[in-house]
């Protein structure tokens, strides 16, 4: 965080005012009550065991006191004759115990006889004990009586009052301690709690105001950090400052559209009644090579750059209940596009209006190359087809009835129904073929044994023109997961052209090798070959080559495309070498796919299939 | 007797080729064939026919080009007749508009073109045809 954003924090910092008094004040009390209680407990208990204590010892200090008086008045009756001496010696010799406050000997008649006090005066719970004097006869009778001091505190006694007390403190201090951090960890929670009621409630409308003091630790700095998110956000959308926590949760969801929006493929510009945009997706912007945020408050003339899409666009955006669709073509040559401004069909009218713009180039392109197809397939077809016509009309005509004539007819009638018939299945094989691999069987094909067939059903025709027709096949090809009708008029294509194309006692070599992921079917012929310039199109559909050696031989230019859809579909594909006066070779890779015998899952299906 | 009319025939096929002079030459027409644009052109100095029946797709130089070139000899001729058999044939008439030149969209009729090759070798002036319709339903 900047130094900049810290002071506003110490700005803006102020404890707001607690709602609910009682709300923090309740654990307060429950928690000084307890460290009381606990502190009143400690007390009870001390005074407890030192009272028990006390008393004990005070049992203890009378018991002596008896075992002394009653010691002392036996040796009192050892005393002879009453030797008063000897009877203060005596005393005198008990006052020196430390305990002994004062001895006296009380005659028989209950009157002191003898007295030695040890000193000057004996406390409040000082306690007298006394014992009779039993002589023989003649002895000094009467009783002993010593005053005792009380007994005193044992070292015990001290000890336990030191540890008591100290025990208490610390309990008192640890209760303290434990409040003390207790109210700090909650303090900042507290707050936040505060805060949040007090936003939510409306009473306070700056987020900032809301920011707490770092001092108060990690939780109230986290919470600076959450409330200065929430302020960004609410500075990207300058136009509402502040708002409620509801206008800042709907401006985000209003940001993801957005983006969501830019994803889109399709260009979307809404245009206001007075036909200026008022909101571009990035994709508009894209496509009209101005950044979105340009386009937003740009005529729609600006951003079209067509007067004539602009018109037809401002007719649509008058009538919103009319859809309209209108192409733009830029750019020439292969960098030609074109872009089609479309005005969805509004089911109400509304001030604003949506324009997508999409790039239909490929579109475009699909449907030139389909109109083109459908052009060359129409015209090939009315080439054998008006040859029927102009004969089967000749057959008709009374001016030709002759035997030669008709003879002729029926020739040309037939071998041109032939070629319509030949036509129209290439072309649907070739049709059928552009619909995808869908339709395409997946047996198992012996491409060897398909390769050596095709060789020798082309041998008559490589005969009449004494070309050489060779077959090479190397051992162990695999066999192949594919179309085998397809795979045939494939090699066939191939094969039958080089057969076509190579002059009288040329030569035709096809051979089939094998390598570690493909078949390499290669045809090579010594023909008259193909320029470089027409290398690249032969595969085109209705192709041929200019040149007249290629045009004096009949072919429908439908051969190699197949060829080449046939191979794309087995996942293969066909590689040309040639020069011309000099010959062609042509190579098909098919990749090698694993066959039936390793292939589980087509031996599950020809299981199911039986 | 008046001397025959002579026709250049320039068309790729050979059965169409055939059946053109088949039609023409027993209609006492004088038929000489090529078999594309550019052996036309050549035979079309060397002596040049009455009419020009021409395919339009052909290989090397085509019908139209043909026609640009024959027009650019400035060898008077009858008429010329495109056979065509492509769908635009509106805008191949523009391409080769002129007062003799006629478009004949394949498959046609061969007693209609017949009556054509009368109809304009035979008549001072010459009603430019409408061609009906395209494709087969031309009778």
């Amino acid at each position: 965080m900047d130094s900049e954003r810290r002071d506003d924090i110490e700005v803006s910092t102020r404890r707001p005012r607690p709602l609910c008094g009682s709300v923090h004040t309740v654990p307060k009390i429950i928690g000084l009550s307890c460290i009381v209680l606990i502190g009143l407990g400690c007390v009870g208990a001390w005074f407890a065991i030192a009272h028990a204590v006390k008393h004990q010892s005070d049992n203890h200090a009378v018991d002596a006191g008896r075992a002394l008086v009653t010691f002392a008045a036996a040796r009192l009756a050892t005393i002879e004759d009453a030797d008063d001496r000897r009877i203060e010696n005596l005393l005198g010799e008990l006052c020196r115990d430390e305990r002994v406050l004062s001895a006296r000997r009380l005659d028989p008649d209950g009157r002191v006889a003898q007295a030695v006090r040890a000193r000057a005066a004996a406390p409040a719970d000082s306690f007298v004990v006394s014992a009779a004097i039993r002589g023989s006869p003649g002895a000094s009778a009467g009783t002993l009586e010593l005053t005792l001091a009380p007994a005193r505190p044992s070292a015990m006694c001290g000890h336990l009052a030191i540890g008591g007390a100290t025990f208490i403190g610390l309990v008192v201090l640890a209760c303290g301690v434990l409040y003390h951090r207790l109210r700090h960890q909650l303090k900042p929670a507290l707050a936040i709690q505060d805060n949040v009621r007090s936003y939510a409630d409306g009473i306070e409308k700056q987020l900032l105001a809301l920011t707490l003091s770092d001092s108060m630790g990690a939780g109230a700095r986290a919470w600076n950090t959450l409330i200065h998110e929430v302020r960004d956000l609410q500075e990207h959308f300058p136009s509402a400052p502040g708002g409620s926590l509801d206008d800042v949760l709907q401006r985000f969801e209003t940001r993801q559209l957005r983006e969501i929006l830019d994803r889109v493929p399709v260009g979307i510009l809404q245009v206001g009644p007075d036909q200026r945009v008022r909101f571009a997706n990035g994709t508009a912007g894209a496509l009209l090579g101005r950044p979105a945020d340009d386009l937003v408050g740009a005529p729609l003339s600006d951003v079209v750059h067509d007067e004539n899409v602009v018109r037809v666009l401002a007719g649509a955006l008058s009538s919103p209940t009319l859809g309209v669709s209108v192409d733009r073509i830029e750019g020439e040559g292969d960098r030609e596009r074109t872009l089609r401004f479309s005005v969805p069909t509004a089911t109400e009218s509304t001030d604003e209006t949506l324009v997508t713009v999409q790039d239909v180039s490929r579109q475009k392109k699909t449907e030139k190359a389909q109109n083109n197809f459908l052009h060359h397939v129409s015209h090939e077809l009315r080439a054998p087809l008006t040859n029927i016509r102009a004969y089967a009309e000749t057959l008709g005509q009374d001016v030709f009835d002759d035997e030669q004539t008709r003879k002729e007819c029926y020739n040309a009638i037939s071998s041109e129904t032939q070629r319509l018939s030949k036509l129209v299945e290439e072309i649907l094989g070739i049709a059928q073929m552009e619909v995808g691999s869908a339709g395409l069987a997946r047996d198992d094909v012996d491409l060897a044994r398909l390769v050596r067939q095709t060789v020798q059903d082309n041998q008559g025709a490589a005969g009449e023109k004494s070309i050489d027709l060779t077959l090479k096949i190397a051992p162990k090809v695999p066999t192949l997961l594919g179309d085998k009708q397809r795979l045939v008029v494939l090699i066939n294509n191939l094969v039958c052209n080089a057969v076509k194309y190579t002059p009288n006692q040329g030569r035709v070599d096809v051979a089939l090798e094998v390598t570690d992921r493909t078949i390499l079917l290669s045809v090579t012929d010594t023909g008259i070959g193909i320029d470089a310039a027409d290398q690249a199109r032969v595969f085109d559909k209705f192709y041929r080559a200019s040149n007249e050696a290629v045009q004096a031989i009949p072919g429908s230019g439908l051969g190699l495309a197949m060829a080449r859809e046939v191979a794309r579909s087995h996942g293969g594909h066909i590689h040309l070498q040639s020069e011309p006066g000099k010959g062609s070779k042509f190579v098909l890779e098919l990749p090698v796919t694993v066959g039936k015998g390793q292939d589980h899952h087509a031996e599950e299906k020809a299981n199911s299939d039986r | 007797m008046q001397k025959k009319k002579r026709i250049l025939i320039a068309d790729d096929d050979a059965h169409m080729r055939r059946i053109l002079s088949l039609w023409l030459t027993r209609h006492g027409y004088e038929v000489d064939m090529t078999c594309d644009g550019r052996s036309a052109l050549e035979r079309f100095r060397a002596a040049p026919p009455d009419l020009l029946l021409s395919d339009v797709n052909m290989p090397g130089m085509n019908g139209i080009e043909l026609l640009r070139e024959v027009e650019a000899t400035e060898i008077h001729i009858r008429g010329a007749i495109l056979l065509t058999n492509r769908c635009d044939q509106i805008e191949l008439k523009e391409l080769v508009a002129g007062p003799n030149v006629y478009v004949m969209p394949k498959p046609f009729s061969p007693r209609k073109l017949l009556e054509l090759v009368d109809q304009i070798l035979t008549s001072q002036e010459v009603e430019p045809p409408v061609p009906t319709t395209m494709g087969l339903e031309s009778r």
